[in-house]
């Protein structure tokens, strides 16, 4: 029997009853659509931890005062981290390409009549480098600027557009807690992150910050860049030796500074969103089984339902052959059409999340590949089984059957 | 009639059917000889309900593996006296209808042999003598017609009467 044949009948056949079939077939487009949104879902959380890498720069420690404490990072407002420390480490531990210590708190600012309250960041130009961000406009302040404790300031996106609207920033003069600061440099754009938005920042050089702005002696973190990650965990022990005998805590005693690895959060990130997808998709895998057993038992009811049609096939000279393909290709039509649909439901979903939800989708073409593979493994794995049932009916009981 | 048919094997004895042995064939040796040896017509007439008269006709050259089944088919039908109802299902013909129908099917690759198992049951008289002349007619043209009924009068039409009671032949003639 030719194979377009057998298309045509099978169709027939899934017309038939078209109630059934598209109730047997929403099984299956829950199952391949699930999958599909689900693979997305993973797919745009890996990218946004992709993002966030660049985003935080990569091999990068924040050393931070405070004990960490069963989840608490800072206990309190410790003041013991100084400069000193800083240029000790970056003295004495080797493996370390960057480092800047910074002075960070909120402030008020003001330009003309808008005000807006945003972060502080008093640091030195190295910041900018480890932390990946970008001058956009204008120059970032430079050590002379922090010899001479100069006040100027280079602004982030979202400072610039609160402050400034769509009028040139560049070269105004604004209030920082009172005080007034040249702006020298608009940042580049770095986007929302998880935690705080980056562009809400303002940076001006260390030494003002300590001694015109906040008056104190302390620093809030030391960013450290290591030069390559495999000697993270050395310079990590070398900082934390280093600020002990700076501090002079005694060997048992807990250490008032803390430091956060950012390539091992990011990791534990990538691990947490991959656990998930495996387990979303897990889930969309059993949905789409469910679809298929689906598949299976309103097959044995067509196979039993056309029992007399399968007898006088064969008596007209099919073979055992001829009828199994025919059932098979009924199930595969079944489950390729529901996936088909199913992939178009799925990206569906993926797009109206990402677009109105929360979520970000990045929908691959290996995804839909799976989803339509998966499509016909379970037509065949579930269609086998009543196909061949049907093929091997004996004539005479088949024809008989009334 | 099974056995004939080669629906079914023998458990004892033997069935040669043009020199071949057929409880020697296997299940696709069978299906072959039914779809090229041997055109099957019902008392029920067993067209595919779905279908139309014309794809219940195509079915045998199908599976029988020719491309272009439609010529051949309406053909047969055309044979039949139904070149008007090829596109009908059976549910909208009527008996005699359906069983010519059943004859396109039967003797659409014409077979050397026809099996009717009471071809003429579920028709009225008038209708049933039609369908005996159309296997008059098949039969002068060389095909070998095996008819099993319970009427006598229908019986009269064949050349060679095997009369059977209770699965003892009595009449051998």
């Amino acid at each position: 029997m030719l194979f377009l044949q057998i298309i045509r009948t099978a169709y027939r056949g899934i017309l038939a009853n078209k109630m059934r079939t598209s109730l047997t077939m929403l099984g299956i487009i829950i199952g391949v659509g699930s999958i599909i949104a689900m693979l997305s879902i993973g797919e745009g959380a890996k990218m946004q931890v992709m993002e966030s890498i660049s985003r935080f720069g990569t091999n990068l420690l924040r050393v931070r005062p405070g004990a960490a404490r069963l989840g608490h990072i800072r206990t309190s407002n410790v003041e013991t981290l100084t400069i000193r420390d800083a240029e000790t480490i970056a003295r004495e531990v080797p493996g370390i390409r960057r480092i800047a210590p910074a002075v960070a708190r909120s402030g008020q600012t003001k330009f003309s009549n808008k005000n807006a309250t945003t972060m502080i960041t008093g640091t030195t130009p190295e910041y900018i480098e480890i932390n990946n961000f970008q001058v956009a406009d204008g120059r970032f302040f430079d050590e002379t600027d922090i010899k001479l404790v100069k006040r100027v300031a280079a602004i982030g996106s979202t400072v610039r557009r609160d402050l400034f609207g769509e009028s040139p920033a560049l070269g105004e003069e604004i209030k920082i807690q009172g005080q007034t600061f040249r702006i020298i440099a608009v940042m580049a754009e770095k986007g929302q992150s998880t935690f705080a938005d980056p562009d809400d920042q303002i940076f001006i050089p260390i030494s003002t910050s300590q001694r015109r702005l906040f008056y104190q002696e302390h620093i809030n973190d030391i960013n450290i860049q290591v030069e390559d990650a495999s000697r993270i965990p050395a310079v990590k022990e070398g900082v934390e030796r280093v600020l002990r005998e700076r501090h002079r805590i005694a060997p048992d005693a807990e250490s008032d500074f803390t430091i956060r690895d950012f390539t091992e959060m990011v990791k534990t990130w990538q691990e947490t969103s991959r656990t998930f997808t495996v387990l979303l998709s897990g889930i969309a895998a059993v949905s789409l089984l469910v679809g298929g057993i689906g598949v299976m038992n309103i097959m044995l009811v067509s196979v039993t339902e056309r029992t007399k049609e399968i007898g006088i096939r064969m008596a007209v000279g099919a073979r055992r052959k001829d009828i199994l393909s025919q059932f098979l290709i009924e199930a595969l039509v079944i489950t390729v059409c529901g996936g088909i649909i199913g992939i178009i439901t799925g990206t569906s979903i993926a797009i109206l999340l990402s677009r109105f939800g929360q979520w970000d989708t990045v929908i691959t073409v290996w995804s839909i590949v799976l989803g339509f593979l998966f499509s016909v493994i379970v037509g065949l794995v579930f269609g086998i089984y009543p196909a061949r049932k049907a093929s091997l009916l004996d004539p005479i009981e088949a024809l008989r059957y009334e | 009639m099974n056995i004939i048919g080669c629906l079914d094997r023998p458990t004892s004895g033997a069935y040669t059917l043009n020199g071949t042995r057929v409880e020697d064939m296997d299940d696709n040796g069978l299906a072959a000889v039914r779809n090229r040896n041997i055109g099957f017509v019902f008392q029920s007439f067993n067209l595919l309900a779905r279908h139309t008269a014309l794809e219940n006709v195509e079915l045998p050259l199908f599976y029988a593996g020719v491309v272009d089944a439609r010529p051949a088919a309406l053909e047969a039908l055309k044979e039949v006296g139904l070149e008007k109802r090829v596109h009908h299902r059976p549910n909208e013909l009527s008996g005699g209808e359906r069983q010519r129908v059943a004859i396109a099917r039967a003797l659409v690759l014409n077979p050397p042999l026809i099996l009717a198992d009471e071809p003429t049951g579920n028709l009225d008289s008038r209708t049933g003598k039609e369908i005996m002349e159309m296997f008059k007619d098949l039969h002068s043209r060389g095909t070998t017609i095996v008819m099993v009924t319970h009427e006598n009068d229908i019986a009269a039409h064949a050349q060679r009467i095997i009369t059977i009671r209770d699965g003892k032949v009595l009449s051998p003639a």
